[in-house]
């Protein structure tokens, strides 16, 4: 028994709940500028920013369901398996997993100065310590985003706004931001503008005194057309190391067809991996090919894998970059035929030359040199399919509730739950295969042959009803025949409207 | 319940060897199970639903047809399986396949009008051993041949469901099974009716016993879990 409970301890350091691991972390590392050095930041994303001295922004969320695979697959928690990649790549930093990238630069500080190592919002002492932060671990930051706006020319009296802000701190003794959660955003950006309004709003991403629409949304291109006006957006910039692999071909004649283009991309496939050996170390997650047609126009297409991609290793066919490359190939030639429709262009334009660049890669780190070897055959055979695949294949789980739009959810792997969720699965045996995407209301009719299913309580308790149209609104459910013999799903509220939801196939 | 079992089995070998006029019972050990003997019996004739092979079913939407096709993909032993459906304003309600023993681990499902040229790489790569599609819009001729010969070459199982009920007037050269599945509501009973491949008649099977098949076992670890 007592070995037991000894097994069922949880840090509170590392316990998230019901909480998934938030998706950014921000690095404080002491890394040289020698290249070989910073390759080490790549070792879990291909999505990392500097964002200014010793700091250091990595977007994990493009690959978290690579991430969990593998933690399930050595037995580890996600956050044990971050801790360990980190702890055996850096020998002294300190991090901060969060909801959003500002909101894990303050975090970062906060445990900066309480000389923590590496924490995460969502758990118990990690929310009370970024609760507890001060606003002087907003200065050095304040200081990193100015300069971020500097260089990018989008505001030129930042360092003023920053002083009057300091002067309204030090007049009303304000020392913490989570003393005066009730000041709006709307109000900040009145009076010490819109720069403002975003951080307030960052900051308290994903927590509880969030406000409306919080954004955690990233702008991944920096130099975007839309940057000024989406201004709750966070304005990330990737950190390029160096100029990207790059194969390019001038074709001795133009091609139309994607049966000889094929092969000609197949070949730049085997020279990139040929002109870059250590390939074989590295994960490609983003490859961009850019065609140029025969009227000289050019065109690029960005080739996406869901999971990290061993180029090296799926040679001599690449087949997985060829799949994405041909998706990409139809829909660009689909787009430019739609624009010269009305030209005397040909119906279909023929490619003169192209580049291949890998975009994104990441380095394997040293622990996870063997992932792929110790990976089931099974699980990293399903994730090259992912990646050949043109949308994504959809796994769900069940959820502990028994209304039946909260009762299952979308997941890429399925939680791990210490209770059985039998009962739940019992109560949907009468319930359909199939149900509609939008809920639809019926006229009764005398024809209906109805059997009466179950009663289903909307949760009023949870507030999220108040003045909606369902409010407190039982759902009696019914299976009904209807006249062309087709059983549906049917129910009735409590003012007796009818409406459709599913469908027995 | 093992006599009742034992006794239905004594009664579809009987049922068998009427029909077949030879009285072996053909099904092999590599073959899929419906754990439903009668439904497992259309398939006897030819050896039991084997890697390589082709049903195409015949079951129009809102009459529980698809119970009959995912009666062999329940249990957590059965291969994962990718459900490729094309269904007009629905999605799917996973809850409802979990209870009748679908493990959501390993079943993947897509959303696609036309699974083939779109997801032409399932079949090139035997990654998952069944596939079923789930009213494709449109299946060319040349996209069966395609089919039915990677199945065949990769060893998966593949199973292609209609919205409508399947005519042995126009047939299928490429599906060794054509199988019409649905909801009897005056007697109760789920149907299911070969076209091609067997020569058994109707088959009908009571729908809480599809149903509960699966859910007696459930609430057996329900009932364990909550009393420990």
């Amino acid at each position: 028994m007592a070995g037991q409970n000894a097994a069922n301890v949880v840090s509170l350091r590392q316990h998230l709940g019901e909480n998934e691991l938030p998706s950014f972390l921000v690095l404080k590392v002491k890394v040289s500028s020698d290249k070989n050095e910073q390759r080490k930041l790549f070792v879990l994303t291909t999505k990392v920013m500097h964002w200014g001295g010793d700091y250091w922004l990595l977007d994990l969320s493009n690959m978290l369901t690579y991430w969990k695979w593998v933690a399930r697959q050595k037995g580890f928690q996600l956050f044990e398996l971050y801790e360990a990649i980190l702890e055996q790549t850096f020998s002294n930093f300190t991090a901060a997993f969060a909801y959003h990238p500002w909101q894990a630069l303050l975090f970062c500080e906060a445990l900066e100065q309480r000389g923590e190592k590496l924490m995460s919002l969502g758990t118990p002492l990690g929310n009370q310590l970024f609760r507890g932060h001060h606003f002087s671990c907003w200065l050095p930051h304040l200081g990193f985003f100015k300069e971020h706006l500097k260089a990018r020319k989008l505001e030129k009296n930042f360092s003023s706004k920053m002083n009057q802000w300091q002067m309204f701190l030090d007049r009303m003794g304000i020392t913490r931001p989570f003393d005066v959660t009730h000041l709006t955003p709307e109000s900040l950006s009145r009076r010490f503008g819109k720069w403002w309004e975003s951080l307030w709003k960052w900051t308290f991403s994903g927590l509880p005194e969030a406000f409306d629409a919080p954004s955690s949304s990233v702008q991944t291109d920096l130099f975007s057309s839309s940057l000024i006006e989406s201004k709750d957006e966070f304005y990330w910039q990737d950190h390029e190391l160096e100029a990207p692999p790059t194969v390019e071909r001038f074709l001795e004649f133009p091609l139309l067809d994607w049966e000889h283009i094929s092969d000609q991309l197949r070949d730049d496939c085997e020279s990139l991996c040929q002109q870059n050996r250590d390939l074989k170390f590295k994960r490609v997650t983003r490859l961009e090919w850019q065609l140029t047609f025969e009227n000289m126009k050019a065109e690029s297409c960005q080739l996406v894998f869901r999971n990290p991609y061993d180029l090296a290793a799926d040679g001599p066919d690449y087949s997985s970059a060829l799949f994405q490359a041909y998706y990409s190939f139809l829909e660009v030639t689909k787009k430019i035929k739609k624009r010269d429709d009305d030209l005397d262009f040909p119906i279909n334009m023929a490619v003169s030359s192209w580049k291949l660049k890998i975009r994104e890669l990441m380095e394997l780190p040293a622990l996870n040199t063997d992932l792929f070897g110790t990976l089931s055959q099974k699980l990293s055979r399903q994730m090259e399919m992912q990646n050949k695949l043109p949308r994504e294949l959809q796994s769900y789980q069940l959820e502990p509730t028994f209304s039946p739009e909260h009762s299952y959810a979308l997941s890429s792997l399925p939680k791990k739950r210490d209770f059985n969720l039998a009962q739940w699965t019992v109560s949907a045996l009468k319930r359909p295969l199939f149900i509609y995407s939008k809920v639809v209301g019926l006229e009764p009719s005398r024809h209906w042959q109805k059997s009466f299913l179950e009663r289903v309580g909307e949760s009023w308790w949870t507030g999220d009803l108040e003045g909606s149209e369902n409010q407190a609104f039982d759902r009696d459910y019914y299976i009904v025949e209807m006249e062309s013999g087709a059983f549906y799903w049917l129910f009735r509220n409590s003012l007796g409207r009818w409406y459709r939801h599913g469908i027995f196939s | 319940m093992k006599k009742n079992n034992g006794q239905e089995r004594e009664r579809l070998i009987a049922l068998l060897g009427k029909n077949t006029g030879n009285g072996q019972f053909g099904i092999e050990e590599a073959s899929l199970s419906s754990h439903l003997f009668e439904l497992d019996g259309l398939f006897a004739r030819k050896g039991g639903l084997r890697r390589g092979k082709i049903v195409e079913w015949g079951a129009p939407r809102g009459h529980y047809g698809r119970l009959a096709p995912l009666a062999f993909l329940r249990g957590e032993d059965c291969p994962p399986v990718v459900w490729v459906y094309n269904h007009k304003d629905v999605t799917v309600y996973p809850p409802a396949w979990a209870s009748l023993g679908i493990d959501l681990s390993h079943f993947f499902f897509v959303d696609c009008k036309r699974p083939l040229p779109d997801l032409r790489p399932l079949f090139l790569d035997p990654v998952f051993p069944i596939i079923v599609l789930d009213s494709p819009s449109k299946l060319s001729p040349g996209d069966w041949s395609f089919m039915a010969a990677k199945v065949r070459e990769n060893g998966q199982i593949l199973f292609v469901i209609r919205p409508f009920y399947l005519k042995s007037e126009r047939g299928n050269p490429h599906a060794h099974w054509r199988i019409n599945s649905w909801f009897h509501s005056k007697e109760g009973v789920l149907c299911a009716s070969p076209v091609k491949g067997s020569q058994h008649e109707t088959v009908k099977l009571e729908l809480n016993h599809v149903r509960n098949k699966w859910q007696d076992k459930m609430q057996q670890t329900s009932s364990l879990s909550a009393s420990t």
